[in-house]
């Protein structure tokens, strides 16, 4: 497997107040391709300051991220912008739909970006509506759905591209249960499926270790990372 | 299988979410423009009917009576009834000068119904009525009536007969359209005149009076000179010299014009204003969309465009309003002058309607590119947080 994702001396520190935050400090990390990263930690550990830096869209204070072997910070907004669309999914912790379009506009809403016709993908956007449990919903408004379901319509998005790179940060935070299980279940697949670069981040071991059977576990506190190796 | 452009989608998503906002930014661009298509309509109407007008008429100098200079320029131009008079003999004199490539004379008779106006001509000189109808000759039992003057008749044509102060006429043609006071005229020869005065009292006119002489200058001689030569020569007249016709008019409209620039541009600076306000305050509720945009792979231009495309929309929306109250408005006040002479014309409505669109898009899209360059620098994470 070839390196997919290579992080050398990655520091973020925030100015606040006068004072420097640190996010992350000195990390060095490689992902190979196909791999399935879960990171846990608690929060203000960092993870989504990684995840943010991994995905571009927060600069280093320090440090390189190399996608593909391409340091993404030496790229041009429009070049890393490009990457972006094309080669990574990104999950929110947070409902990331756009609440006046419909459910099937924000699924395909990447392709717009990508300068691809969204016609093309009409037909993927309608599994993947189905797999993340929502099919038969593709006309209604982002507006009408509850939170839970507002967050399947973002998670069927992060994958409507053909991504290589999935970042999914809390990707189940407030959804119940059996809807985690669900998720988890999809995100197994599909990285399966598709061969999928996967970083899922989470504050709950089970749903990293036990539903999402991570090949690698990271442990971060106070802006550093770990290996857990057991 | 199909699908409809997202981009569209989620402009007008963007659009109705915020319908109030949207209302006001449509309104504050339909104002700015509707000022400018109703001063320029206006503006540029005047100055080139006028423009128009010296042409139409046929001769470049005008001698009138001492002190029948502003009532001859009303009956040319408002088509308004004026009477004055001069000596006949002063026509036999003023046709000695140099520099007179034509020369004619007209007298006012009197006045119908509905202010039509009888007017003698001297068929053998004239050369103001001949290009305005197919039928040349003007014989006497006949007349040329006006492309307006013609409806006080009623449903008639060429060859039928009319009456005119208790006299029968035949209708030798009717005039084409001049756009000046011709067109609420009658004409009839000199000797139909003379006719008119012995048989009816009521006629003031006496025969060896005229009205107006008109003057068509050669290419060698200078009209203004020639109308100032003339002035100077006989104290007794007074000349109007046709480019300089509706002189109050022009210095009217040279006045707005200055007035009506410091007004469009404080208004348009104004608008960019309250544009970029409304922009910046919409734009920072939506950080946390444009941040999610940025992570999908909208890259800054790309979040512009689609900010871009919501401002131009509803810029076209506000000019096309702004547009068509403009010429409805201004159309309207035109007409209320009530000057034949006033001619709407299409390119300038043309011009007016694409200079609208691109001002009104030009300073939505400002407005907006305003607001965005304060958050172009922002990282993508920041505006996500909606920090």
């Amino acid at each position: 497997m070839s390196e997919k994702i290579k992080i050398e001396n990655l520091t973020k520190i925030y100015p606040q107040n006068g004072r420097n935050i640190v996010g992350i400090s000195d990390i060095n990390l490689t992902i190979k391709e196909g791999e399935f990263v879960g990171i846990l930690g608690h929060s203000g550990a960092g993870k989504t300051t990684l995840l943010s830096l991994i995905g571009g869209l927060i600069k280093p204070t320090r440090g390189r991220v190399l996608i593909d072997g391409i340091d993404i910070f030496s790229l041009s907004d429009e070049e890393l912008s490009r990457l972006r669309n094309e080669k990574i999914g990104f999950i929110f912790q947070f409902s990331s739909v756009i609440p006046t379009l419909s459910v099937i506009d924000n699924v395909l809403l990447p392709l717009y970006f990508a300068k691809k016709p969204p016609s093309d993908y009409y037909s993927r956007a309608l599994v993947l509506l189905e797999k993340v449990g929502l099919e038969g919903y593709e006309d209604r408004y982002a507006y009408q759905l509850s939170g839970g379901e507002q967050r399947r319509v973002a998670i069927a998005r992060a994958f409507i591209n053909y991504p290589e790179i999935i970042l999914a940060d809390e990707p189940t935070g407030d959804l119940d249960e059996d809807t985690e299980r669900e998720i988890a279940k999809f995100f197994v697949e599909m990285q399966k499926e598709e061969n999928l670069t996967f970083i899922v981040v989470s504050h709950n071991p089970e749903f990293i270790k036990d539903l999402c059977k991570c090949s690698k576990v990271y442990f971060m506190r106070k802006g550093k990372i770990y290996e857990k190796k057991d | 299988m199909k699908r409809r452009i997202k981009i569209i989608n989620l402009v007008l998503s963007n659009i109705k979410r915020k319908y109030s906002r949207s209302a006001i930014l449509i309104v504050s661009v339909a104002l700015l423009i509707f000022m400018f298509t109703f001063f320029i309509l206006i503006l540029a109407t005047i100055t080139t009917s006028l423009e128009k007008f010296s042409s139409r008429l046929g001769a470049d100098v005008i001698v009138v009576p001492q002190g029948a200079g502003a009532p001859g320029e009303e009956f040319l131009l408002e088509a308004k009834v004026r009477q004055f008079y001069m000596k006949k003999d002063l026509y036999d004199k003023i046709r000695e000068f140099e520099g007179i490539e034509k020369i004619t004379y007209q007298t006012f008779v009197g006045v119908l119904d509905k202010n039509i106006k009888v007017i003698a001509i001297d068929p053998e000189t004239d050369f103001i009525i001949k290009p305005w109808v197919e039928n040349k000759k003007l014989n006497k039992g006949e007349v040329f009536l006006g492309a307006e003057a013609y409806k006080y008749f009623g449903n008639i044509k060429k060859g039928d007969m009319i009456k005119i102060f208790g006299k029968d006429f035949k209708v030798a043609d009717i005039m084409d359209k001049t756009k000046t006071g011709m067109d609420y005229s009658v004409f009839i020869t000199e000797e139909d005149m003379i006719d008119l005065i012995k048989e009816n009292p009521n006629i003031n006119v006496r025969e060896d009076q005229i009205s107006v002489i008109l003057i068509k200058s050669s290419q060698e001689m200078d009209a203004g000179v020639l109308a100032y030569e003339i002035e100077n020569g006989y104290p007794q007249v007074d000349t109007i010299y046709v480019k300089k016709i509706g002189e109050k008019v022009r210095k009217f409209i040279s006045n707005m014009s200055k007035i009506f620039s410091v007004v469009l541009v404080v208004s348009s600076v104004l608008s960019v204003l309250l544009i970029a306000n409304i922009f910046t305050m919409i734009i920072n509720e939506r950080r946390r969309e444009i941040g999610i945009l940025r992570a999908l792979g909208a890259s800054n231009r790309g979040v512009m465009k689609v900010l871009l495309l919501e401002s131009v929309f509803l810029g076209i929306i506000g000019s096309s309003l702004g547009i068509i109250f403009g010429l409805i408005l201004g159309w309207k006040l035109l007409s209320s002058l009530k000057m034949p002479f006033i001619e709407i014309n299409m390119v300038i409505v043309s011009l007016i309607v694409m200079a609208g669109i691109a001002i009104g898009v030009a300073i939505s899209g400002f407005g907006v590119s305003v607001s965005l360059i304060k958050i172009r620098k922002i990282e993508p994470l920041t505006l996500i947080k909606g920090e």
